[in-house]
């Protein structure tokens, strides 16, 4: 652990915390565009996340201290799976505390304190969202987990910064394993971040909500927090997903000129990753509840595919 | 081999059934079935490894199965007590009755939490250590020299991934339903908390669950000497466990898990986030009723029950079960629900054993006549036969 290393690691956290906003707002404008509306500006989410801080959190009268803590835990575990996923460098000191495996775990931790908090006042829709959350939880978490396996076979470490450097240093070939694990990666942040076609982040329609429905309790700070995680997963998930797949331009051990240009090759990926992502939202439709486990069993399918890819012809 | 598939099948029978489980105690003995296939699944790698002659993999794959041994002791114990707590306050093991508890019986509420996180295997807690290091020796396996196996046993890892989301469903279910919510019935909100003593026993079970989660290095140097013993290798002579802070079971580029810096950064984010909140903003809290949708009429059996929150599982695994479902269509002038879920295994298993058993009783009952004749005759033919064996 050295001085650069601390330096790199709070940066990082700093641009997770400005940049995931700025990622939702951008999908949105893209989105808004694709779909031909008039776009919000870019830092409409920081506007609200202003907005729902100085507004008072209404609190039901039978909510527990669970219900309190939650937004704080799970903003917490977002953070400090941004703060793990290499971003920008892979000198992290912060990344040996915990790999791949144990990044989904505390993804695991999140969903289990805000479906605990959704069934905390007892209301009929705060429950339905819980069930619903870990129905797609508990389906995502295997996929996601095979396309993990996957590539660190590959790289034969479960640390993230070893899989990236490793990527990063070999040369460019486009594995057939990497292709299948690429696709299911895809279908489950889909799934996990609430995104259509498994969920629609816009709806106003109760009966139809997964993760709108599991904070519909929430307002004020406590709503404001639980946005911001929501965008902060979403960041960590791209740049997973980027660092994975796309693992050049982030910066090795304690090299200045890297990190500078670490930052706009981010960016850059960031920005054509939301630009897909509001292209596939706006070109599919939501599916019925009972679809969904079909989609992420064919994600989890797509991810045992890739594994035997590597083991059977080692690419 | 076999074991491995014993183990898969059964860690995920038993996930599953305590999925749809309505009864606290069959639910958390469906998820012990559950975590014995996961040790039966550790043994399996064990032996595989021995018998490829990998002595280093096969003491990881066996710390793995110990300490899971461990883990599972303590926080099922801590469930199990809690249950029983439950059951002595409110004198209801129905998940369909209870609810709410948290505000009546705080000290076992926020206890359990602790075991149910623990045994959910979500990290910082123990529950997630021995999966890790499960995981960890799963993922090792392509070294095996044949190749069928190192193709197949990274396919019962993500079977251990699949029991290990479901055991996290069971627990969210089973803790949400006892704890939080309103109460579903009216004397719940007579339920007391645990007196000191109970608080004692819950509490020395809870911190188990923190320290075997927080220090897996120690532990594991305290469980090394049985692998030692029975391998001839353990995983500290070769130094690769890591320091105490750190778990790196194979080398730290490998893997390496700490649960202490897991927690404490965590920690540190949240208390962070808490205090700049309240001081750039404000600490205001305004309480109201639960929101209603616009429907006027809620009530504690609104809520989502065990039934409903099992009813996902239902519906995918719906081969699994023995189901008979009664269901009201639009025209009932007395509409009537009614689900009943069995275990197949149930009636193919037991039922057969019970019928075998009854069965041969019966022949052998025919030898029980109640006269005085006929049992001399028996002793008389046993005396000849045994003349007879003697002579030969």
């Amino acid at each position: 652990m050295n001085i650069e290393g601390i330096l790199a690691q709070l940066m990082e956290m700093l641009i997770a915390l400005v940049a995931a906003p700025l990622l939702m707002g951008w999908v949105n404008m893209c989105r808004a565009w694709l779909q031909n509306r008039s776009a919000p500006p870019l830092w409409q989410p920081f506007y609200l996340l202003h907005k729902l801080f100085l507004k008072d959190p209404v609190i039901a009268h039978n909510a527990s201290p669970i219900f309190r803590i939650a937004p704080y835990v799970v903003f917490g575990c977002m953070l400090l799976a941004c703060a793990i996923v290499p971003t920008i460098s892979t000198n992290l000191p912060l990344a040996p505390a915990a790999d791949a495996i144990a990044l989904v775990g505390l993804f695991g931790l999140a969903r289990l304190f805000i479906s605990l908090a959704a069934m905390d006042i007892g209301t009929s829709f705060g429950s339905l969202g819980a069930r619903r959350e870990m129905l797609v939880g508990f389906l995502a978490e295997p996929a996601l987990l095979m396309v993990l396996f996957t590539i660190s076979l590959i790289a034969s470490s479960t640390s993230l910064a070893t899989i990236v450097s490793h990527l990063a240093s070999t040369e460019l070939t486009i594995l057939p394993s990497m292709a299948f694990a690429g696709v299911a990666f895809t279908m489950v942040s889909l799934a996990e971040n609430a995104r259509v076609p498994v969920d629609n982040p816009t709806t106003h329609l109760e009966l139809t909500m997964i993760h709108e429905a599991l904070i519909l309790e929430y307002s004020g700070r406590h709503l404001a927090l639980l946005e911001w995680a929501a965008a902060l997963k979403l960041f960590a998930y791209s740049c997973a997903g980027l660092a994975l797949f796309l693992p050049w331009g982030v910066a090795a051990a304690s090299d200045y000129v890297a990190l500078l240009f670490a930052l706009p090759v981010l960016l850059l990926k960031l920005a054509t990753g939301g630009f897909l992502l509001a292209l596939i939202e706006t070109v599919s439709a939501k599916m019925r509840i009972f679809r969904a486990p079909e989609f992420l069993a064919t994600a989890f399918l797509l991810g045992v595919l890739a594994l035997l890819v590597h083991l059977l012809l080692g690419a | 081999m076999v074991a491995l598939s014993l183990g898969l099948l059964t860690a995920m029978f038993g996930a599953v059934f305590a999925a749809v489980q309505t009864d606290m105690k069959r639910l958390l003995a469906y998820s012990s079935i559950e975590n014995i296939g996961l040790l039966v699944i550790a043994l399996g790698l064990t032996l595989i490894f021995t018998a490829y002659e990998l002595p280093s993999l096969a003491a990881l794959a066996l710390i793995a199965l110990l300490y899971h041994c461990l883990n599972h002791a303590v926080f099922k114990s801590l469930l199990f007590l809690g249950t029983g707590a439950v059951l002595h306050s409110t004198g209801e093991r129905s998940l369909g009755k209870l609810g709410g508890l948290m505000r009546f019986m705080p000290w076992v509420g926020w206890v359990m939490l602790i075991g149910e996180i623990a045994s959910a295997g979500l990290p910082p807690l123990n529950g997630f250590v021995s999966e890790w290091l499960l995981l960890q020796s799963l993922l090792t396996t392509t070294t095996i020299p044949n190749p069928y196996l190192s193709m197949l046993v990274p396919i019962f890892a993500a079977g251990v991934v699949l029991v290990a989301a479901l055991a996290g469903y069971v627990m969210v279910k089973f803790f949400a339903i006892i704890f939080l919510g309103q109460p579903r019935e009216e004397k719940l909100t007579h339920a007391r908390d645990a007196g000191t003593l109970e608080r004692l026993g819950l509490l020395w079970l809870a911190a188990g669950c923190v320290l075997l989660g927080l220090f897996p290095v120690t532990v594991i140097e305290v469980i090394d000497p049985i692998a030692v013993q029975l391998l001839g290798q353990g995983l500290s002579q070769s130094g690769r466990i890591g320091n105490w802070l750190l778990l790196a079971p194979v080398s730290p580029e490998r893997a390496s898990y700490s649960p202490l810096i897991f927690l404490l950064v965590t920690t540190i984010i949240v208390l962070l986030t808490i205090v700049l909140v309240h001081r750039l903003y404000h600490a205001r809290v305004r309480r109201a009723n639960a929101w209603d949708c616009g429907y006027p009429l809620q009530t504690a059996r609104m809520q989502d029950s065990a039934e409903g929150f099992g009813q996902p599982i239902r519906q995918i695994f719906e081969p699994f079960f023995r189901l008979t479902r009664k269901l009201p269509t639009a025209f009932d002038r007395a509409p009537e629900y009614q689900v009943t879920v069995e275990d197949p295994l149930w009636g193919w298993v037991y039922q057969r054993i019970a019928q075998i058993t009854e069965s041969i009783s019966r022949v052998i009952g025919k030898l029980q006549q109640g006269r005085i004749s006929i049992y001399l005759l028996y002793s008389f033919i046993t005396l000849i036969a045994l003349l007879f064996f003697t002579q030969a």
